[in-house]
């Protein structure tokens, strides 16, 4: 009997021993075998697509306001533009949208596809369906339209179409100009003219 | 010499049927419009056609009524052609009044019709019944046959 007795109390003082032994090494081995966590890859973002956001620096609703020196205020604003890294002053404006308050109240509105304004220069040029608008009812269409900033002059790259209030008009070119002694805006179409007024019926 | 301006020969230019409320057709080089004084001037080689009527001359100004819908008057100079049908007018210059529907052409105006050319100081044309005051040292040169289209005195 007595062995009986002594190996329970044996394997019991046994136990006593090595399950807190078994414990310990559990514990130290678990930081050994542990996946890595390395807090300085936090971002998961390739050095590429970092580049790109820097250099591209897009900004959303940009807006640029000047006054032309006879005092018209004219805003552009584009739906995104970027800046030219290498040149300052100058921004490449995509859906572009030009407001050029006229003395007489009237308000000019040209819109296009794309647009870039150059301060340096004081040149802003108008391009991809570039549609010119005013209050009094005239209305253009034309490719491309460049114009100074620091005044309302300017000129188209080509056709013109469009009409007025009097009637339908086409033109090989048009000039945008501010009247030297009224200060008056005025357009100048040339390289041959086609207008055609068809009286309203209503009156 | 004819003093008395009013009393003048009327003579028969044009169509009745001059429809003075039709689209008018106007090509010429170059065109200035000024946004605030409802002016737009035609220059160079300026073609104005209205229904039977076409003008020719190398400086035209049109003026609009004040909502610019509609034009009331034009003004060409610098020597004008007008023709209708097979007739033709020449001055220096005239003056279409599109809402009383009158041309006035002053300055050594010439017709030329068929048979025969009148010359006078100034002429009045009526396009709503398609007749022409000529006033003014008014003098008729009967054709002698064979000449050329225009006699050039």
């Amino acid at each position: 009997m007595a062995f009986g007795d002594h190996a329970y109390t044996r394997v019991v003082r046994g136990l006593k021993v090595t399950l807190p032994l078994v414990a310990l090494v559990l514990l130290s081995t678990m930081f050994l075998i542990s996946r890595k966590v390395d807090p300085t890859a936090a971002i998961a973002l390739s050095d590429q697509a970092f580049r790109d956001r820097i250099s591209g620096s897009q900004l959303s609703d940009p807006q640029y306001d000047g006054n032309t020196n006879t005092g018209k205020s004219m805003t552009v604003t584009a739906q995104s533009a970027r800046p030219d890294p290498d040149v300052d002053g100058k921004t490449y404006g995509q859906v572009v949208n030009a407001v050029i308050n006229l003395d007489s109240g009237e308000v000019m509105t040209i819109t296009a596809d794309t647009g870039i304004v150059d301060e340096e220069q004081d040149l802003a040029v108008l391009s991809g369906n570039v549609h010119l608008i005013t209050t009094d009812g005239y209305d253009f269409k034309t490719s491309q339209l460049t114009s100074l900033l620091s005044k309302v002059e300017g000129e188209s790259a080509g056709q013109v179409t469009g009409f007025g209030p009097p009637g339908t008009l086409e033109a090989g070119k048009m000039f945008v100009k501010t009247n030297e002694t009224t200060g008056k805006v005025e357009l100048l179409f040339t390289q041959g003219v086609h207008l055609v007024y068809t009286k309203q019926k209503d009156e | 010499q004819d003093t008395n301006a009013e009393s003048g020969t009327t003579i028969a230019f044009g169509d009745r049927q001059q429809d003075t409320s039709a689209p008018i057709d106007v090509t010429s080089k170059q065109l200035a419009i000024d946004e605030e004084s409802n002016t737009a001037l035609f220059t160079g080689d300026v073609v104005v056609i209205q229904d039977t009527m076409t003008l020719y001359a190398p400086w035209v100004k049109v003026f609009y009524n004040d909502e610019q819908s509609d034009i009331q008057s034009m003004k060409a100079t610098g020597g004008v052609t007008i023709i209708q049908n097979e007739e033709a007018a020449e001055a220096e210059e005239a003056d279409y009044d599109l809402q009383n529907e009158v041309m006035v052409m002053t300055g050594d105006v010439l017709v030329t019709q068929k048979l025969s050319a009148i010359a006078a100081d100034k002429m009045t044309i009526k396009l709503d019944d398609g007749t022409a005051l000529m006033t003014g040292r008014v003098k008729t040169l009967l054709r002698t046959g064979g000449s050329s289209k225009k006699d050039d005195e």
